[in-house]
């Protein structure tokens, strides 16, 4: 992962519309690599060989939850670090405070723009590498 | 660079919320103009011309179904976003009369500021500069072209399988079948209006919040839960069956 460019981004949603969205959105718009994964199990495989800078998370999802692979991710090599942004429609108080303590980066509202998701990650992550200027 | 409209006008005969909303909206960069009665409200609106009206439903003099029926069928309004608030009117029934109206979103009373900003910043920009709109490429449109109209077709085998989940629930309660029901109604809200259908969207959200007590639970829910459930899943279904691209 380069501390300064977004260049692979992972996305985990069990829903193949969202992930098909978001993949174009991501790389056609962002210009990003993107890697679609269908559940938290096939994210914390590809992590490892895909080497994300950013993970995109949805937070409700069978078998595994998002809260859950978040954890499961971090305890993966190189991963300790990588942001993670959850994709959700629950963004109240209590909601963003779960997501924060439990180490998210970021949310971003779902449903959310295809032409809008690009730079709604992008402010995540600036505002990640300028805290940490 | 590119500057979106800013300005926002607000409605409600509640002046304490008005003044409220109208001081965390201008500290955050908007323009925000306020009336307490739907006249004036629209008066406002054709004074200003704002991105965003975000009106009560119970107003004096005009309500806000029928101050968003006058802006949507103003030509030179018609381009305005319009928000919902309501306390009373919570029911999908006339969140569906409400976007029979053109209203583009609700929000229910009481709401956390969060949420509420969260649903203004879907609707307008605070003002700061901002680069150009993001563009799709011929080829990256035709894609995103192809993933809509994938969406429109199954939006109604969508629309049926939960109907039947639903029946089969009104037989036998089975908790493995009522998260299965759960999932498909909350993968919905949140992908509607991602891909041009933002009612289905919003439909598909009150569903969820319907079921939300009863997707883990080993017991049905009591008649009156079951009915508003049965409701709004007919309402979704006659959407969602009928949905069409632009």
């Amino acid at each position: 992962m380069s501390a300064d460019s977004l260049e692979l981004i992972l996305v985990v949603d069990d829903d193949a519309a969202v992930r098909d969205l978001a993949r174009l959105a991501l790389a056609e718009v962002g210009g990003f690599t993107v890697r679609a994964c269908a559940s938290g199990a096939e994210a914390i495989a590809a992590a490892g060989e895909f080497k994300p800078d950013l993970v995109l998370l949805d937070e409700f999802m069978p078998d595994m939850d998002g809260l859950d692979t978040l954890l499961a991710l971090r305890g993966q090599p190189q991963m300790e670090h990588v942001p993670v942004v959850f994709l959700t429609a629950k963004t109240g108080g209590a909601d963003v405070r779960r997501y924060r303590s439990a180490g998210a980066a970021g949310l971003i509202a779902k449903p959310f723009s295809p032409l809008a998701l690009a730079d709604e990650v992008l402010k995540i992550w600036n505002s990640l590498t300028t805290s940490r200027d | 660079m590119e500057r979106m409209n800013n300005r926002i006008v607000i409605i409600d005969d509640e002046v304490t919320l008005l003044e409220f909303l109208q001081t965390q909206l201008t500290a955050r960069g908007f323009e925000v103009h306020t009336a307490t009665d739907g006249q004036a409200g629209l008066e406002l609106i054709q004074q200003v011309r704002p991105g965003l009206v975000v009106t009560d439903l119970l107003l004096p003099k005009m309500n806000g179904f029928d101050l968003c029926r006058r802006i949507k069928q103003d030509s030179e309004l018609a381009g305005i976003a319009v928000i919902m608030m309501t306390s009373i009117y919570k029911s999908v029934k006339y969140q569906y009369e409400g976007m029979r109206y053109g209203a583009n979103d609700f929000i229910h009373k009481p709401f956390e500021l969060e949420v509420f900003l969260d649903k203004i910043g879907r609707y307008a920009e605070a003002d700061h500069p901002r680069p150009a709109a993001r563009k799709l490429s011929p080829a990256a449109q035709a894609g995103l072209d192809a993933l809509r109209r994938q969406f429109a077709a199954e939006l109604p085998f969508k629309a049926t399988e939960i109907s039947v989940f639903w029946e089969n629930l009104l037989q036998e309660w089975a908790p493995e079948v009522a998260g299965e029901l759960y999932t498909r109604v909350h993968n919905l809200a949140g992908t509607g209006a991602s891909f041009g259908f933002p009612e289905v969207s919003t439909l598909a959200r009150e569903l969820e919040e319907l079921l939300d007590p009863w997707r883990m639970s080993d017991r049905p829910p009591p008649a009156a839960d079951a009915a508003r459930i049965h409701k709004a899943l007919g309402i979704l279904y006659e959407v969602a069956s009928n949905a069409v691209i632009d």
